[in-house]
């Protein structure tokens, strides 16, 4: 679940409306993308999801757009110039049937009679909205305001309006500044209010109304708190949605400067965007962390992104929406429409596919920060130019080496590493998936140096794990590679005492593979050492190999019978049985005493750490061999006898 | 008063430590042989009964051969918090613990540290942990932290003759692949 809530609160839930008005929750709005907001309490919630009748209940995330609006004055467009737009235009200024829908506060984007249940947010000469006075020449298509549930989404902060003016300010019209994408239609989604404020359920409506009113992008200058997924679920299965119909979503990576992303930003089906200023830096307020993709300019200090838009007031005075001017705002709110008009200017120019759009945004990316793909700057700052002018693509997908180390004392403390020979979207592996029989874990991994990450993972049952690396190149090409790995939680050098529940204990070491199997079968439901207990059906235990054995109650082994090599015990008798090592080891001054509960046959041989043979003699019928005039340090003793061999490390002192 | 006798008079009854031994020998003997369960216990009523910083280095250390990094952490802290001179098993402890729980940076720093200061450490309660298992664990710390030069040093410490160019990416893949090795028989 996904967090612990106070009753009463609203949440979304995912279902059908047929079947959620059916149940005991107060339904607040219903979409027909199958998700509601109602009212309810947690407990029951969780009822509902338990019994079936929901497939999910989140609480509802709030966001807020992420700007910082500041006092106006004019200067040129620095932001243009570091993108090479000049060049750019002469490639293309977008074509009108590319769309981008700007989900935000809405736009200044119709001439307008103010609604009496808006008149308290907003105020006008006249009581009419206007349309920008720079957006004359704009394509605005039909679009919605989710915050007042019309057909009217005009702005009420001034956020929104800024940010159309990014995309598709008119230009070369002799007034004001210009807009990347100015030929392109723009369908304005309010999500935001005039605070700039806003819900998921409002996102996730906003963004699938632009899926169906065929939007190729949508800009989203918005998101939650840093790092938390809560609430925003449903606004992922839009966005998955959106990813599914080859339409971009971008989002802005945040404000607080943090190594963490916002949500939506965060989801990797997302085109996350963060800010650079004047001098192509990070800007200090920029988020970033894993899954960060690109930086726009998005201004800081002097140097800011200036637009035209209405000083937006949300502390009790009214916005004047008649009242229009150019500003200069700054943000990852400001870059992220700088990459939202990229993506629709290659679009425009045909290249439609979302991952050669993604291919070819990183692949002929400005790369700052360290070489390659990082988490302050993602693949870098597009080069639009070189991204529309070029040829290349690659069709081979990526080839991942996953490497694994165990903690020495924390045995099952796994560090898996990934390499990779090409950079991957989103800069790192979609998902690293750990599998043992029909259990699967997936972890995300995080980048530590170029093309190479790191995930971790801990066990406590033993058994084969299959280790899984999924991911695709910039292109879009798309790789898995798996390692296996018998992992076996109980150190080979410890004594176990056979427990209560043990009827089936599997005791191993993934270092030398089948040396140290055993398998302890009950054909009842176990049996109880500790507690006096008859054992009404003789417990057969079947051990593989022969350098373990078994000690009975009175410490002496028990016997057994061989089957091609296998002992075979049976156990007729309560006490407390141990499973251990024939052979113990016992250190002594420069040596080390060997001890076995059995005779030992064969050739013991003892090795330095680097493969050097030390000593070897022959063993007849002994129980007690003693090695010594060794200097200090870490040995293998190696023990062959017919049918087995013993390898085991030892430390000499 | 009487109840908090009682109840130490429990714990002692249930963890099968004899009241009037020497919990700390005994934990170590039940270390050494393997009854973690059995050395926690005797290092958890020392710690009760005496606070004595030796207890609490046992009780990290049963803590962490049974898997415990949080609790074994949380006790090798205390230690070197109290005394990082004196009980530097505490602080081998620590690396391993460090490393397990994701604390990359610090775990890495502390075992160069105590690498500099104890180059031939062996941990005299479990001969398998010596300086060269300290050194491995610094070494993935620090490639978890993309620090790939350091990861190399840690790595000739337990393998002199290797070499890598940490700098480019097919000498960190060497180091990756190395550490890989090394963890199959170290």
């Amino acid at each position: 679940m996904y967090f612990n809530a106070l009753n009463g609160q609203k949440y979304i839930i995912g279902g059908k409306y047929e079947d959620i008005k059916r149940l005991d929750v107060k339904i607040l709005k219903s979409s027909r993308y199958n998700f509601s907001l109602v009212e309810s309490d947690y407990d029951n919630l969780k009822k509902l999801l338990k019994e079936g009748n929901i497939q999910y209940f989140e609480p509802v995330a709030k966001a807020k757009a992420f700007f910082i609006p500041n006092d106006f004055y004019y200067s040129h467009q620095w932001n243009f110039n570091m993108l090479g737009m000049e060049d750019v235009w002469d490639l293309t200024m977008g074509v009108d049937n590319v769309k981008v829908s700007i989900l935000d506060t809405g736009v200044g984007f119709e001439y307008y009679q103010i609604p009496s249940y808006e008149q308290s947010e907003v105020t006008s000469g006249d009581g009419h909205y206007h349309k920008a006075d720079d957006l004359n020449s704009a394509t605005f298509l039909s679009g919605y305001d989710y915050i007042h549930n019309d057909l009217h989404p005009n702005d009420q902060n001034g956020h929104g309006t800024h940010i159309a003016g990014t995309i598709a300010q008119s230009t070369n019209n002799g007034i004001g500044v210009a807009g990347m994408a100015p030929n392109v239609s723009i369908i304005p989604v309010q999500v935001l209010d005039y605070k700039g404020e806003g819900d998921s359920y409002s996102i996730a409506e906003g963004i699938y109304y632009a899926c169906d009113q065929g939007a190729n992008v949508i800009s989203m200058s918005l998101g939650g708190a840093p790092g938390d997924s809560n609430g925003w679920h449903t606004v992922h299965n839009a966005i998955v949605y959106a990813y599914s119909l080859n339409i971009a979503v971008v989002v802005a990576s945040g404000n607080d400067g943090i190594g963490n992303l916002s949500y939506p930003s965060a989801f990797k089906e997302a085109f996350s965007c963060g800010a650079v200023s004047f001098n192509q830096q990070k800007t200090s307020y920029s988020q970033y962390g894993s899954g960060l993709d690109f930086v726009m300019p998005g201004g800081e200090g002097s140097n800011k992104i200036l637009q035209e838009t209405f000083r937006g007031y949300y502390d009790g005075h009214y916005s004047r929406v008649d009242s229009f001017a150019y500003y200069y705002y700054y943000g990852t709110s400001m870059a992220t429409p700088h990459l939202a008009a990229a993506i629709a200017l290659l679009k425009s120019y045909g290249i439609t596919n979302l991952d050669e759009i993604y291919g070819r945004l990183a692949y002929y990316a400005i790369d700052k920060g360290e070489n390659g793909y990082d988490t302050l700057y993602g693949f870098g700052i597009p080069n639009i130019f070189n991204a529309l002018n070029s040829t290349y693509s690659d069709n081979t997908p990526p080839v991942f080496n996953i490497y694994l180390a165990e903690n020495p004392v924390f045995n099952g403390n796994i560090n898996v590493w990934t390499a990779t020979n090409e950079e991957l979207q989103n800069g790192m592996p979609d998902s690293v998936k750990v599998k043992r029989g029909s259990e699967i874990q997936k972890y995300t991994p995080t980048i530590i140096s170029h093309n190479i990450y790191k995930s971790s993972f801990s066990f406590n049952t033993d058994g084969e794990y299959e280790i899984s690396v999924y991911g695709k190149d910039i292109w879009g090409n798309y790789s898995t590679s798996t390692k296996l790995l018998n992992l076996f939680y109980i150190p080979i050098k410890t004594e176990k005492n056979i427990r209560m529940d043990a009827y089936k204990f599997l005791f191993s070491k993934n270092t030398f593979p089948n040396e140290c199997i055993i398998q302890l079968y009950c054909n009842k439901d176990g049996f109880d050492i500790e507690m006096p207990k008859t054992i009404n059906t003789p417990v057969r235990l079947n051990i593989k190999l022969n350098n373990i054995c078994l000690i009975g109650p009175n410490d002496q082994p028990v016997s057994y019978s061989l089957d091609k090599g296998v002992k075979l015990y049976n156990i007729e008798h309560n006490g407390y049985y141990r499973v251990v090592w024939n052979i113990k080891t016992y250190n002594i001054d420069k040596g080390i005493i060997l001890e076995s509960y059995e005779p030992l046959n064969g050739i013991l041989s003892i090795y330095s750490l680097d493969g050097r043979l030390v000593e070897s003699s022959k063993l007849i019928n002994r129980k007690r061999v003693c090695i010594n005039s060794i200097s200090r340090g870490i040995y293998f003793i190696k023990l062959k006898t017919k049918g087995m061999q013993l390898k085991r490390k030892v430390s000499i002192w | 008063m009487v109840r908090k006798y009682i109840i130490i008079l429990s714990i002692i009854l249930i963890s099968g430590c004899s009241l009037f031994q020497d919990n700390i020998a005994e934990g170590w003997k039940a270390f050494e042989n393997g009854d973690y369960e059995k050395a926690r216990d005797c290092f958890s009523k020392e710690t009760i009964l005496n606070a004595n910083l030796e207890a609490y280095v046992g009780l990290g250390w049963s803590n962490a051969k049974l898997g415990n990094k949080e609790s074994a952490l949380s006790s090798f802290e205390y230690v070197i918090l109290e005394d990082s001179i004196n009980y530097i098993d505490a602080i081998s402890g620590a690396v391993f613990a460090g490393s397990a729980m994701c604390m990359d940076s610090t775990s890495a720093i502390r075992g160069t540290y105590f690498l500099s200061k104890y180059p031939n450490y062996v941990f005299e309660h479990d001969t398998t942990v010596t300086f060269k298992q300290v050194a491995f664990t610094s070494a993935c710390s620090y490639v978890n932290i993309g620090d790939f030069s350091s990861a190399l040093l840690m790595i000739k410490i337990i393998e002199p003759g290797f070499n890598a160019i940490p700098g480019n990416e097919q000498g960190k893949l060497d180091i990756l692949l190395k550490i890989e090795e090394i963890s199959q028989w170290i």
